[in-house]
């Protein structure tokens, strides 16, 4: 099941591309408008590639539904003997590995001329990668709740942000305990039962949303 | 038995009388609520008569958690069973929801001003009544962004049960978060640390802005029925 996902994920390659090209460039401009100054740069790149990483996946992951849904394969999903929860997982996992990964590694790219540490980078990229999940169940419920809207994106992070702003705290002081070299083991925990929660809330309704989407 | 109280013809019916009951209840509340709050009332022995903007900015907190259970709950109502009337309260709920949680946090900001120094901190509760805020917002723009109403409820009303984490998230932050905004004084367990000279004001005031909500929503509510009506009449040759 994760197979076709990620095949069918990989037939949008192209704009799973200009998703990567996307981040890219944002984080560039961030880089050029911060100025060349290392501490602020040091202290602006969690902030800036959580937010960006999430803006990214809420604006690519409706797009993906939408082509899905026009190709008439959301209603198949009814027609198989699992639980479309199990689709939805597939689904997730196949994003982060198509779309979160390579985010990743433009993140680990640009992650000197952010002035990061080697720590600090392999934190940044750690706390990434446990909200990722999260980041993507949460756009997947976005996307099925506006599939029938002219909103896109824009509505769907109006949406779905403020539901994701414990994580960010949490990765933030992360993040800021590696800054100031102590020991990041508590937020690190909450980081991680917080995205759980949010993966297992938003396949939830998603289940919901999904059965909404399509008898519409 | 039940379905009778639930059906909208009913409904109509029954809140005719009632809402010119609610309305004159909450004139009366509020003209007592404000004369023994900004008149009668001691003024408090720190903050002197700055404090009085608690008697506007607390039952406005209140009411914006209250309004936000009752569209969480109608929205359980609205995708369990498709009721129509709980969609209409629903729907009607939700902007008399976003006034309030507004409301609070602009008086708090005022309230904050003189006494903190500021007139916006990060603070923990400030922050998840500003995400309640965003949350009435997001409900409102996916139910609008939809062509039929129908469908646009449903999304909504799951969106509004997602949300729900956030409320004991509000009501907790002061307590986990050890934080600028002062706990809570008046809903515990145990006696209220507050006042009667003060507490009978603020209760007075709480009961003003329920009437308040009582009347606003069932003004909205009977139209947004009357107006379904109109477009199946109209529907219909």
């Amino acid at each position: 099941m994760i197979l076709t996902e990620i095949h069918k994920l990989y037939l949008c390659r192209g704009s799973l591309f200009s998703s990567c090209c996307f981040f890219a460039l944002a984080l560039f401009c961030f880089t050029l408008a911060l100025g060349s100054e290392g501490v602020i740069l040091n202290r602006c790149a969690p902030p800036v590639l959580w937010i960006l990483a999430a803006l990214t996946l809420f604006f690519s992951t409706p797009f993906f539904l939408k082509a899905e849904f026009q190709a008439g394969l959301l209603d198949e999903i009814f027609l198989h003997p699992l639980s479309p929860s199990f689709y939805l997982l597939a689904k997730i996992v196949a994003e982060v590995l198509l779309l979160g990964l390579p985010l990743l590694m433009v993140g680990a790219l640009f992650s000197p001329s952010f002035s990061l540490s080697f720590v600090q980078t392999a934190h940044l990229l750690l706390t990434l990668l446990i909200g990722l999940p999260a980041l993507s169940a949460l756009g997947i419920l976005g996307g099925l709740l506006t599939l029938h809207t002219q909103g896109g994106g824009v509505l769907v992070s109006l949406l779905i942000l403020p539901l994701v702003l414990p994580l960010l705290l949490f990765a933030l002081s992360v993040m800021e305990m590696t800054r100031l070299g102590l020991d990041s083991f508590a937020p690190f925990c909450l980081l991680t039962s917080g995205s759980l929660l949010l993966v297992i809330l938003s396949v939830g309704a998603g289940q919901w949303a999904l059965t909404i989407a399509v008898e519409a | 038995m039940k379905h009778t109280w639930a059906r909208p013809g009913f409904f109509l019916k029954v809140t005719k009388p009632l809402l010119p009951l609610s309305f004159a209840v909450m004139i009366i509340l509020l003209c007592a609520g404000l004369y023994t709050g900004l008149v009668t009332s001691p003024p408090d022995f720190i903050q002197g008569d700055t404090m009085r903007i608690m008697y506007i900015h607390v039952p406005a907190s209140w009411m914006a958690l209250l309004v936000y259970g009752f569209l969480a709950l109608m929205s359980l109502f609205a995708i369990v069973w498709r009721h129509p009337l709980a969609e209409v309260l629903a729907i009607s709920a939700a902007p008399i929801g976003a006034l309030f949680t507004a409301l609070s946090l602009i008086t708090g900001s005022l309230w904050g001003k003189p006494i903190w120094g500021a007139f916006w901190v990060w603070d923990a509760r400030l922050t998840s009544v500003l995400v309640l805020l965003f949350l009435y917002a997001g409900y409102w723009a996916l139910y609008k962004s939809f062509s039929h109403p129908e469908q646009g409820i449903r999304a909504a009303s799951l969106l509004a049960l997602v949300g729900v984490i956030n409320l004991p998230i509000i009501k907790g932050s002061v307590e986990w978060w050890n934080t600028l905004h002062q706990p809570a004084s008046v809903i515990k367990l145990s006696a209220p640390s507050i006042h009667s000279t003060m507490l009978t004001p603020l209760l007075l005031m709480a009961g003003a802005y329920f009437c308040y909500f009582v009347s606003m929503l069932l003004i909205r509510a009977r139209t947004e029925l009357n107006r379904r009506k109109l477009y199946v009449l109209e529907a219909k040759p």
